[in-house]
């Protein structure tokens, strides 16, 4: 790969907080409130173990094939039908999470700014400089996603601070929520709020130095849960409806509440001009990484020009979704078990069984 | 609908009725007849009538959380009169925009007491929280008619007596919001009058600032006067006596005496610790007598005890199978009350 299309440490782990710092601003954190109850953070401090661990055995077993993300492993593994398929499946799933992202926050600006703007513009609006970085490659979309996450986590940590006046802590109780078996075992399926680990599995061909691999996994894998934890438990300290209700925005709903003395009021406005740049940076990135996945299967010289057709596609998917219902539906019960399958099940055998042929060749 | 010049409002406010299915309804109504549309970005009270408030609110306080442009803080008011008869009482004084007036006059709590700023978020939290029961703004009218006076009670008693709109005073205000609604559930069900709400804000922890009447322990025909602030948070414990609520309170305040008296000498600590005695004595007996009235009258944990139990139960179905909101009404109380009272002004013998 160009050595000007590779990351820095810090380019990478900025990259994968802002996958899972856009999944907090789309509810991800009310969909396990809403599955635990009052023990949803003990769910996100068990599900942050799990991530954790799950990252060091990704670190372990992509040791041994450094410079290889987990396309090259699958061809290694099973070959190009192999190959081929955990691509397309990679492929159709990132297409997806586009997708559903950009129609949530297309229908959410609509709904609070643009009531009147047809959806088409806001999608169109969103995609054209998508289409514009993704051509101009990784590099520059790692750059600039470095540039707006620290004011993306700084403005999340204001909206927990500045609300923080009226959190009631008795309400993180009843300690289990809606039992312990919830809270522990099949809470455990909101693992799939860490789903940008789909995104670390294509992260070690465009690092510079491979050997960064497990801290950037591990910080940027810690610096998530943290931050699900926070919003978890600044939702629920807040609002003692959360576990019964559905909102299109959770934490819009806190910025709501903010107010600095009688003269800063509805400061709204400004998060949600930082969420629409975090969404461009995580939809420039699953972009790029659509593009480079298809680079790979096809093969193909000019590969900058295909942003155009997936750009197309997503924004045609963004369409597909009839209402908030959909996306609901899609989001809470789709998107999780999709996760769980390719990200935590699928994708971890591909590498186990990799590493079992490289110690068998080895070994011979 | 009532023009600004015929009303008693400030001339570039206008007060519309509508008679309407629902809010969101009666608004497109009203639109249609004044040519343009209403806004709701800068409301800054939602003033409900006491004869619906009884009748269950949640339907109107839901459309009023749903919509974006209401914004969270805007204060929720029951009004003891029609609400149309309260806006249309209302005469800005002292500000010339009518949104700043009800931003300011709600304000007054922090420094009188006599009422809690309660916002439609708070509200809409207690309405659906398990741990406690709603309470509202209480506002009325104030004219001649609506007066009451108490003259049957002890003096110290007299000024904390009054709900919305019997306060004696003449002023060309028009509107007076004192004391709290109680709400179970999304029903009205009764009301705290003035003193009853100043206890209310020290026992929830939202006191700030008041001046109370005591009785002047050396003089039982006349009053001392404190203003008293809160030194730190009341120490509130529950607990279960063979299901039933025990509730202990204890509560630290600090005052200074605002009265002088030919017979009173502030520099002697025995003083001093009477005067510390007697307003304990009346600072318990006042909030227990609150605190009996939302148990066992309203049956409505507007303190939000509660979240003092809700530890106990590890999981929502044994909390909410425990029905702790039903189960206030068998609680009692205990309230320890100590005031330290710092000194007079600016003289402490005449």
């Amino acid at each position: 790969m160009n050595s000007l299309q590779k990351i820095g440490k810090f380019e990478a782990i900025a990259l994968i907080i802002m996958v899972t710092i856009n999944q907090i601003i789309f509810n991800v954190s009310n969909t396990i409130i809403m599955n635990t109850g009052s023990s949803a953070w003990l769910n996100v401090i068990v599900i942050s173990i799990v991530a954790i661990l799950f990252c060091l055995l990704i670190c372990k077993l992509f040791k041994n094939f450094l410079s290889q993300d987990i396309v090259d492993i699958s061809e290694y593994l099973g070959g190009k039908v192999l190959k081929t398929i955990v691509g397309i499946l990679y492929i159709l799933f990132f297409i997806f999470l586009a997708g559903i992202f950009l129609r949530y926050l297309a229908s959410s600006l609509k709904l609070i700014y643009f009531e009147k703007s047809p959806i088409v513009f806001l999608l169109i609006l969103f995609l054209i400089p998508i289409v514009l970085t993704v051509r101009l490659g990784i590099k520059p979309i790692s750059e600039v996603t470095l540039m707006f996450t620290p004011i993306v986590l700084f403005s999340m940590l204001i909206i927990l601070f500045a609300t923080a006046k009226n959190f009631v802590p008795e309400r993180l109780f009843p300690i289990l929520g809606f039992g312990a078996d919830k809270t522990f075992f099949i809470g455990l399926n909101n693992i799939f709020t860490f789903s940008s680990f789909a995104y670390l599995y294509f992260l070690m061909p465009i690092l510079k130095n491979p050997e960064d691999f497990k801290k950037v996994a591990l910080t940027s894998i810690i610096v998530s849960g943290i931050y699900l934890f926070l919003s978890v438990i600044s939702l629920l300290m807040m609002f003692p409806f959360i576990a019964f209700s559905d909102e299109m925005l959770s934490v819009y709903l806190l910025t709501r509440l903010i107010e600095f003395g009688k003269f800063f009021q509805r400061v709204d406005a400004i998060f949600i001009f930082i969420w629409i740049l975090s969404t461009f940076s995580f939809l420039a990135i699953t972009t790029s990484l659509i593009n480079r996945i298809i680079k790979k299967l096809t093969q193909i010289k000019y590969h900058n020009e295909l942003c155009y057709s997936i750009c197309a596609i997503i924004f045609s998917l963004a369409l597909v979704f009839k209402n908030i219902a959909d996306m609901k539906f899609i989001q809470n019960v789709l998107l999780r078990y999709i996760s769980i399958s390719l990200i935590f099940i699928f994708s971890l055998i591909i590498l186990i069984l990799a590493n079992f042929k490289r110690k068998k060749e080895k070994m011979s | 609908m009532v023009a600004g010049g015929d009303s008693s409002q400030s001339k570039d406010s206008t007060v519309s009725t509508v008679d309407c299915s629902s809010i969101d309804s009666g608004i497109a109504l009203v639109n249609s007849y004044i040519s343009k549309k209403v806004n709701l970005s800068h409301c800054k009270a939602i003033v409900i009538s006491e004869e619906l408030a009884s009748e269950g609110i949640s339907e109107y306080i839901y459309t009023c959380v749903n919509n974006l442009e209401l914004r969270p803080d805007c204060n929720i008011i029951i009004s003891r009169c029609r609400a149309s008869d309260y806006l249309e009482n209302s005469k800005p004084t002292l500000e010339s925009v009518s949104a700043r007036y009800y931003e300011f006059i709600l304000n007054s709590s922090e420094y009188t007491g006599y009422t809690e700023d309660v916002t439609l978020s708070n509200f809409y939290s207690d309405m659906l929280s398990s741990t406690s029961q709603a309470h509202a703004i209480l506002g009325s009218i104030n004219s001649n008619s609506t007066h009451q006076s108490h003259s049957d009670l002890p003096p110290y008693d007299i000024e904390g007596s009054y709900e919305a709109g019997e306060t004696p005073i003449k002023s060309d205000t028009g509107l007076e919001n004192m004391g709290i609604a109680v709400f179970n559930n999304d029903k009205l069900v009764g009301e705290l009058t003035g003193m009853e709400s100043l206890c209310h804000l020290i026992v929830i922890d939202k006191f700030k600032s008041a001046t109370i009447s005591v009785p002047n322990p050396y003089d039982i025909n006349s009053v001392l006067n404190l203003y008293m602030t809160s030194i730190k948070s009341p120490k509130i414990s529950v607990t279960l006596i063979n299901g039933t609520p025990y509730i202990k309170c204890s509560i630290e305040l600090k005052g200074n005496i605002l009265s002088l008296d030919k017979n009173l000498n502030y520099s002697e600590i025995n003083t001093l610790e009477t005067i510390e005695q007697y307003t304990n004595s009346y600072m318990e007996q006042s909030i227990s007598a609150y605190l009996y009235k939302t148990s066992k009258e309203y049956k409505s944990d507007i303190g939000n005890f509660g979240k003092y139990v809700i530890y106990n139960y590890p999981t929502w179905d044994d909390w909410i199978e425990s029905d702790w909101l039903d189960n206030y009404q068998n609680a009692f109380f205990t309230v320890d009350v100590k005031t330290t009272i710092e000194n007079g002004q600016l003289y402490t013998k005449i």
